[in-house]
């Protein structure tokens, strides 16, 4: 019954609940003309039949039913289905200072008449510590440098090629420095700050999602947000990931350089969204968008996943500038 | 007649295996082994402050009803209302196009015996969130619509079918003939 009755919900929009626990059935009933002077057992019940299961907060499934007459005719008033639900829907990551990880990007150079046609995607790997809590302004920010490098295995050695402040209680980039060199010789960094933070899928930036994560936000229409250095239409989406799309992803990232990290908790599916406007008039189906789309999971620190991708409005085209996938994560000097 | 297990044809929310035997102590430990669910009869919902879901609904629809909804349910926090501890759960409307922004409706749910008391309608009338108040202190029971979660009595009593009648119950709005008898499903 229980396969039977959650299936029905699968027919019409996302996928419903399933459970992995015991199912109770609960039916409440409400008879009318059920006194004394109703000899026949009643003129009609209102039933709602419930489906609970303890891993869920909610029923699974719900049906209101009445049965009219002494024949009992059945008629079916309403139905529900249980189709996400979270615990602690304020997710963010966790970072402490000594924490650590590595990622690996597949990405397109910029094109150069010096290089052969064919050679336009490489492999990058980028290391990540979170090397101290330091002020900016009132606020305080975890210092996170980052190293690059095209092997895998970097350590910590050497100063940092860039350094993000990102802030303890909103997770908004607010400094960067950018190593700087001249002639060979390091000089001091390139210091730029950005008290408004920096948002959305903008290339060469960090592409945070604005945490805590609103997850399942209802509002998913553009808008127009003023960032430091620009305005821009913005969106971002958010809900739990769907097991088989991570699995695809994630596996499509053991290809080259090894196998990539597998999350242990629970995943989280982020769409943030740059909706071009250099035609206000265009349709709606028709506006060029840059998304960055990120798997983040409770277990980890960084994103697990993140694809960046060009669609074009007007000729349909999508292009994949950037994947990335996180492949080694730790605690302390590695 | 031997003691045994009958399987009998019920109705469906009766269990599916009926004991007969004259030992208590045997009727006992069968009725533990066949049913398990009895060990754990006592079902609560977990709610934490934090946790959410969303369901989505068919209904009939009408001029003032669309046949598909979707709801996004949270547990905003725990607040005293009588005195008592009570789950604030905020149920908002997920269609832009027939909800408008701020219209909610908050449940407040006894954290002790997951009755319904107060139910707060927060909608936008004339470009202002107004609010109106349904207090119900003996509680919101039994499978009524019209904003109703139509919750049922936890903890469940699972299997129990001492009496499976229905009884006249006094709600602060109105008096109701109502019945509630849960079981394990058939998955």
């Amino acid at each position: 019954m229980v396969k039977r009755l959650l299936a029905d919900g699968d027919a019409v929009g996302e996928r419903v609940v399933r459970p992995t626990d015991v199912v109770y059935q609960v039916h409440e009933e409400m008879g009318s003309g059920l006194g004394p002077d109703s000899p026949h057992g009643g003129k009609s019940i209102t039933q709602s039949l419930q489906l609970w299961s303890p891993d869920q907060p909610w029923r699974l499934y719900e049906e209101v039913v009445n049965y009219y007459g002494l024949g009992f005719k059945r008629h079916v008033l309403q139905r529900s289905w249980l189709v996400a639900s979270g615990r602690g829907e304020r997710y963010a990551p966790k970072w402490h200072v000594g924490d650590w990880w590595v990622v690996k990007t597949w990405q397109q150079r910029p094109p150069s008449g010096l290089r052969p046609a064919g050679d336009l995607w490489r492999w990058d790997y980028r290391r990540y510590d979170v090397a101290r809590i330091d002020k900016v302004g009132r606020n305080d920010c975890y210092v996170l440098e980052i190293r690059g490098d095209e092997r895998p295995n970097i350590g910590r050695d050497g100063a940092a090629g860039a350094v993000l402040y990102v802030r303890t209680d909103n997770w908004l980039v607010v400094r960067t420095e950018e190593a700087n060199f001249y002639s060979g010789k390091r000089l001091s960094p390139y210091v730029r700050d950005y008290p408004r933070g920096l948002f959305g899928p903008f290339i060469s930036e960090p592409r945070l999602p604005g945490f805590p994560l609103h997850i399942m936000n209802p509002d998913t229409a553009f808008k127009k947000e003023r960032r430091d250095d620009c305005y821009a239409n913005l969106r971002e989406i958010s809900r739990p990931a769907d097991p088989e799309l991570v699995k695809r992803l994630l596996a499509e990232g053991d290809t080259a350089g090894g196998p990539v990290i597998r999350p242990k908790g629970a995943v989280y599916d982020v769409r943030s969204e740059l909706g071009g406007d250099y035609d206000p008039g265009s349709p709606t189906g028709r506006r060029d968008i840059t998304q960055s789309h990120q798997l983040w999971s409770d277990d980890l620190p960084w994103r697990i996943y993140e694809e960046r991708v060009g669609y074009n409005g007007w000729y349909g085209g999508r292009s994949v500038e950037e994947r990335s996938w996180l492949v080694a994560v730790g605690q302390g000097e590695k | 007649m031997s003691s045994g297990v009958t399987r009998v044809a019920l109705s469906p929310w009766v269990p599916r295996y009926f004991v007969r035997c004259k030992s208590r102590t045997v009727l006992l430990a069968l009725a533990a082994a066949l049913v398990p669910s009895l060990a754990i009869a006592q079902y609560t919902p977990k709610w934490q402050v934090g946790d959410w879901w969303i369901v989505k609904t068919w209904q009939i629809p009408s001029s003032c009803v669309q046949e598909w909804t979707r709801t996004r349910y949270e547990v905003a926090g725990i607040e005293k209302v009588h005195h008592r501890d009570c789950f604030v759960l905020v149920a908002q409307g997920q269609d832009p196009m027939a909800v408008s922004e701020g219209d909610k409706m908050t449940y407040y749910v006894r954290a002790d015996n997951w009755l319904v008391v107060m139910l707060v309608f927060t909608r936008m009338y004339d470009g202002k969130l107004r609010s109106d108040t349904l207090d119900r202190p003996r509680g919101m029971f039994g499978p009524f619509r019209g904003g109703e979660q139509r919750l049922p009595r936890f903890p469940l009593r699972v299997g129990n079918f001492s009496d499976t009648t229905f009884r006249l119950e006094h709600r602060d709005d109105c008096a109701a003939y109502l019945r509630e008898m849960s079981g394990v499903a058939d998955t």
